[in-house]
């Protein structure tokens, strides 16, 4: 990451750092971390469900080029990707790359949750639309669903 | 991620404050006091074009009455179906209770369940469609913190969508 100038200017902006702009890094960083942990689920998880990784994972890219775009249009500088990142514990079979998707599907929501509330108009309804696409990857994945997605303070109870 | 411990939820008021809600508020309350003498249906419009945070609340809880009323009904004529339909019944009611304030919705009425299950999965599933879709719509003139909560309510319907398929399949 060299480019340090936006798109609309030569100067380094002087990003107002907003609410809007700190949640649309948050899920940027997010997607950012569910494409690396899909290559992880991808490589553990077999055969028989390697279309539903596929599709989650160019699902993913997808999501992280736009919030990319609309970082830029929020005049700031997109959040890079980590060389690696952290798993949430080891994962060494199908079995737990089924629960590390889904506890990235989890994360993911978590951040989108937080845009709809930053967010207005468009960039919002995007946002509800991939928290919509999580919580249901998520519930693929675990064969359960939750009553509040995306909402930590609910604690995630299993339903 | 682990299997975490049962539903357990607080009652956590969501509500903003500050002027513009305040606003906000008062012309729910005109809306509503106009539109109440014209049934449910109108009452309903009347909230949504104000967006008071208010008014979309106790709608949303009065729809997620509306949905408990279907879970159980659809039960009650399939009693086969609860092992399937239990858990995202007792979904539907923390959502409620979530969205609650002071004064529980009426008990809503639920509509007639088909005689073949199939069918009657079919019902709840374009309920829960039709639901999650609406609130999706309703995001555009919410304020924030309830933005979000319609958000996920939104999400776990299409999760129950995706849920209820499975199990009729």
């Amino acid at each position: 990451m060299t480019q340090r100038t936006t798109r609309r200017g030569e100067e380094p902006a002087e990003v107002p750092d907003t609410p809007a702009l700190r949640a649309t890094q948050a899920a940027l960083a997010a997607e950012h971390a569910a494409v690396y942990g899909y290559g992880v689920v991808g490589a553990r998880i077999g055969t028989e469900r390697d279309a539903e990784v596929r599709e989650a994972y160019t699902g993913h890219r997808a999501r992280r080029d736009a919030l990319r775009r609309a970082v830029l249009d929020l005049g700031a500088v997109p959040e890079a990707a980590a060389a690696a990142y952290a798993l949430p514990f080891e994962v060494t079979d199908a079995a737990t790359a089924q629960a590390l998707a889904a506890d990235l599907e989890a994360r993911v929501a978590g951040a989108y949750a937080d845009l709809v509330l930053a967010a207005t108009g468009a960039a919002r309804r995007d946002a509800a639309a991939a928290l919509r696409d999580s919580a249901v990857r998520a519930a693929r994945w675990s064969g359960t669903g939750t009553a509040f997605p995306g909402l930590a303070e609910y604690a995630e109870g299993r339903a | 991620m682990s299997s975490g411990p049962p539903i357990e939820l607080p009652r956590r008021t969501l509500l903003l404050t500050g002027g513009a809600l305040a606003a906000l508020t008062g012309l729910t309350g005109l809306l509503s006091g106009c539109s109440a003498a014209d049934g449910a249906g109108q009452d309903r419009t009347g909230e949504a074009a104000a967006g008071g945070d208010e008014g979309l609340r106790r709608r949303a809880a009065r729809d997620s009455s509306k949905l408990l009323a279907h879970y159980d009904a659809t039960t009650g004529a399939h009693p086969d179906l609860a092992g399937a339909l239990t858990p995202l019944r007792e979904t539907v009611a923390a959502q409620l209770t979530a969205l609650q304030e002071d004064d529980a919705p009426a008990p809503a009425s639920a509509p007639p369940v088909p005689s073949d299950a199939s069918a009657a999965l079919d019902e709840l599933i374009t309920a829960e469609r039709t639901l999650a879709e609406e609130r999706l719509r309703a995001l555009e003139g919410a304020p924030p913190e309830l933005a979000r909560l319609l958000a996920s309510l939104s999400a776990a319907g299409s999760v129950h969508v995706y849920l209820l398929g499975e199990a009729r399949a």
